[in-house]
């Protein structure tokens, strides 16, 4: 029976192999916290653009600047994952023909009548102003009397030299890619090669939302790493130097292995999407069950022929009961732990209960057992201070909607991508805009376009089809024989060369035809038209989105509006079930403790107040907070629990200790992280052991 | 302001290279041509131009044109910008000479130690060619013959400071 442990490990890692192929998991983030419907509306976004950014920028605008700017764009279009590059005002050949082909329906057209004399003085102003012009200016071949006029179009595109510029910063290189912050190694190569680029020039910039990808995951690897060693180093501290039984430490370790084993096993087999996070920290919550090891530990239950302990036990059952029901929380990274930590924590339990007693592992010797109290202040009394603080932390607590903000600090990148934002002068987000054909697309833009002028979209380059045809019906009415006729004779009665006038006002039947012009040319400005599933979407850039979502056809795609807008309502979940768990902790304590509710309950409500009132204080409370408060509530119930119910304080003082200690090198080091994720996570932990062993010191 | 203009003018002019030029402006369609001179003075990113027997004088610095007509600063459509800035920035690449933006922009070919530009991009739906001389370092003749048929003729002549 002494091998049970192995054979139990053994087993789960034979399920897991016969199981492989099944056992998938989900590793898209979003899909954790964004509904659905917008998961699939930034995979469409994505497909047209959106994210594939790489933004570059040359300081300056010397001819030194000019001649960076030529060399990085040539080594740019060596690159297989860059689409396409703009970096000229000057539009492309494609658009330029569009504009072409286009011109007469494009242009604002003066239908007024052209007499004779009218345009007698027309031409007589052209001969005159040839000498008094500064600068030479020809004579349009198509319309000398320029009665077509182009609307100028703000693009929102400075320039110097003809070269984009990013405001007064220097010249703009604006490249579409193939990479997505997804493609981590498609990302990494990119990365690379534009690193590659950059650093052979002096006073070059470049940002693409791919390189956190890059750049954060390494810091995040090397973060990780060390909090990894300093976690070992304290855990082996604990086990081999305080409590000399390298045994014990070895077992758990196998136990823990098993509970997540065998909660992995059964979650990646029932639920489709089961996302690696929810997988990552159900992992770590298994580590919360050391303390029912350290309770049977020190007060000699595996010597015992008890067959449970009911301190541990109702412990055991009342964390099992807070996360059974938050595992019906509609927010799924929690509800995915909660299911996961029933599960291992189960497992945990049941190794630790029944299949330790046949470990021969050695009772721990008492004489090394020491503990000091003050016993100062009454249950009563800590309850009331705890009441108060939580009433304060109620009152000034904030909420951090943005997620992103649980990333890595890239200060650097951060700084970089700002330089980028601020000297930018358009300064207008995307929003997706669908229809169910392109021509209706084309309108719904003109209709944003109409409520938010310097929108930049398709609708800044193309008319409606009512609106050319509107303008097809004024040009095939007017009559352009006649002025085409009456200009030729008083050109001629001028002198002027014939030939030069082959083309003026010529025009067919044909001339003006509102014809279907392909999207191709304005890929040049990120400007698409996608379908999917007989819908079809484009981006639109415009100032103020907020404004233009009461239209149906528009979606908003920044991702930090759509997770603003989704943790709002995550948050109110939270509070919801946070406030069930809480009651039903309530009413199972006080089954479990009975006259001793008050004292169980401080040892809740004391390290849960102190470490909120010090959070709200410094910080906006975020998701992960709210993670660990769930677990440092996991394991301050037992140690409530414990506490109530012990005939033998000194061995159970000891045990908590030790599994304050454990918990602490588990969660605790997290503190030491610069990703904030885990630093939220360490700073509760930290501090709710911190106070639990305060409350230890001061309780009577 | 007006003052910090008229003092930058004389900057320039002490500072920097002043040319005397011809400019002779061939028309197809009237199939004349008016001839015009002045002064031409280059400095490090900027040009002053001002044709004799006019009011008018330009200034150009960092994209930003500067049109003065007896002294004061007369406003430019955005149309009479673009076509301006096109032929001022056409005029600083060829006194810079910078060969790496010259290529970006043009086919470039020497034909009888004349240098033939071909513009590559937007140019080329006005510009057919454009015919550079020098003499060593410093342009000479800059001939640009236009789709129209219409030639400008620029003859750089000697240095006046």
């Amino acid at each position: 029976m002494k091998y049970i442990n192995y054979i139990f490990l053994g087993l789960l890692l034979l399920g897991a192999f016969t199981l492989k192929d099944s056992l998938t998991f989900s590793t898209n983030l979003l899909s954790l916290f964004a509904p659905k419907d917008s998961v699939e509306k930034l995979r469409i976004a994505t497909e047209l653009g959106y994210t594939k950014e790489l933004l570059i920028a040359v300081k300056g605008f010397n001819t030194a600047s000019q001649e960076k700017t030529h060399t990085i764009v040539k080594e740019l279009k060596k690159l297989d994952s860059i689409k396409n590059i703009k970096y000229m005002l000057s539009p492309s050949k494609d658009v330029q023909n569009y504009y072409n082909d286009n011109y007469f329906l494009l242009s604002d057209f003066d239908a007024g009548i052209q007499t004779t004399s009218l345009i007698q003085s027309k031409l007589d102003a052209i001969k005159q102003k040839r000498a008094e012009n500064f600068f030479y200016q020809p004579i349009d071949k198509r319309d000398p009397l320029q009665l077509f006029s182009m609307p100028s179009n703000t693009l929102n595109i400075s320039s110097q030299n003809d070269l984009m510029s990013l405001n007064d910063y220097g010249y703009f290189i604006h490249t579409q890619t193939n990479v997505t912050p997804s493609q981590m190694s498609e990302a990494r190569k990119l990365y690379k090669e534009i690193k590659n680029i950059t650093s052979r020039h002096n006073n070059v910039i470049a940002y693409a939302g791919f390189f956190h990808t890059v750049e954060n995951s390494s810091k995040i690897k090397d973060d990780v790493i060390f909090l990894s060693i300093v976690s070992i180093i304290m855990l082996l501290v604990l086990y081999i130097v305080l409590l000399k039984n390298v045994k014990i430490l070895f077992h758990t370790v196998m136990a823990l292995l098993s509970s997540s084993l065998f909660a992995s096993i059964v979650v990646l087999s029932l639920f489709e999407n089961f996302h690696i996070i929810s997988l990552a920290f159900g992992i770590t919550i298994t580590a919360v069950s050391i303390d029912y090891l350290f309770h049977y530990y020190f007060h000699g239950f595996y010597q015992k022929r008890q067959r449970i302990d009911k301190n541990v036990l109702y412990g055991f059952l009342t964390t099992l009961s807070a996360f059974c029901i938050f595992s019906f929380i509609p927010v799924t990274l929690i509800s995915q732990i909660s299911i996961f930590t029933v599960l291992s924590l189960s497992c945990s339990y049941f190794l630790f209960t029944f299949v330790f007693k046949y470990l021969e592992i050695m009772p721990h010797k008492l004489e090394n057992l020491e503990v000091k109290s003050y016993a100062l202040f009454p249950a009563s009394i800590v309850l009331l201070f705890s009441l108060i603080l939580l009433g304060y932390s109620f009152l000034t607590s904030s909420l951090d909607k943005n997620i992103q903000n649980l990333d890595y600090n890239n200060k650097e990148l951060n700084k970089v991508r700002t330089i980028f934002t601020s000297e930018s002068d358009s300064k207008l987000l995307p929003v997706l805009i669908s229809a169910d054909t392109p021509e209706d697309i084309i309108e719904n833009l003109h209709t944003i376009k109409k409520t938010q002028e310097d929108t930049f979209s398709l609708a800044s380059f193309m008319n409606t089809n009512k609106e050319c045809q509107k303008r097809r019906d004024i040009l095939n009415n007017y009559d352009f024989n006649t002025l085409r006729n009456t200009f030729l004779e008083e050109a001629k009665k001028l002198g002027l060369r014939e030939t030069y006038f082959d083309k003026t006002y010529l025009f067919t039947s044909d001339s003006f035809l509102c014809k279907n012009n392909s999207f191709a040319p304005f890929s040049s400005y990120n400007l698409h038209i996608t379908q999917s599933e007989s819908v079809f979407y484009t981006l639109a850039f415009v100032r103020d989105p907020l404004k233009i979502t009461k239209y149906p056809f528009v979606d908003r795609i920044d991702v930090k509006s759509i997770f603003a807008e989704v943790s709002t309502n995550m948050y109110k979940d939270i509070y919801k079930f946070a406030l069930g768990v809480f009651l039903v902790i309530l009413i199972l304590l006080f089954f479990s403790v009975r006259g001793k509710f008050f004292y169980g309950l401080t040892y809740i409500l004391f390290p849960l107040s102190i470490t909120l009132s010090i959070v709200v204080t410094f910080f906006a409370l975020n998701i992960m907070h709210i993670f660990a408060f769930i677990i440092l509530i996991a394991i301050s119930i037992d140690y409530g629990i414990y506490m109530s119910n012990t005939k033998k304080a000194t061995q159970t003082i000891v045990a908590i200790k030790y599994s304050l200690l454990s918990t602490f090198g588990a969660f605790g080091v997290l503190i030491l992280s610069s990703i904030t994720a885990l630093y939220s996570i360490g700073l509760v932990i930290s501090l709710g052991v911190l106070s639990i062993f305060f409350l230890m010191k001061v309780l009577k | 302001m007006k003052i910090l203009l008229i003092v930058s003018f004389l900057v320039v002019t002490l500072f920097s290279d002043t040319y005397l030029f011809h400019e002779k402006r061939y028309s197809y369609v009237f199939d004349d041509s008016i001839v015009l001179d002045g002064i031409i003075t280059f400095d490090v990113n900027n040009i002053f131009i001002k044709y004799n027997n006019s009011d008018k004088e330009i200034f150009y610095e960092d994209s930003i044109i500067t049109l003065k007509e007896n002294a004061k600063v007369v406003e430019l459509s955005v149309l009479q910008t673009q076509q301006i800035k096109i032929f001022l920035d056409i005029l600083v690449l060829l006194n810079e000479n910078n060969e790496i933006i010259l290529n970006n922009k043009f086919d470039i070919t020497t034909i009888n130690e004349k240098i033939v530009l071909v513009p590559k991009y937007e140019l080329y739906k006005h510009i057919e060619k454009i015919i550079v001389t020098r003499d060593g370092n410093k342009l000479e003749v800059i001939q640009v013959t236009l789709l129209n048929h219409d030639t400008i003729t620029i003859s750089i002549d000697h240095e006046i400071h």
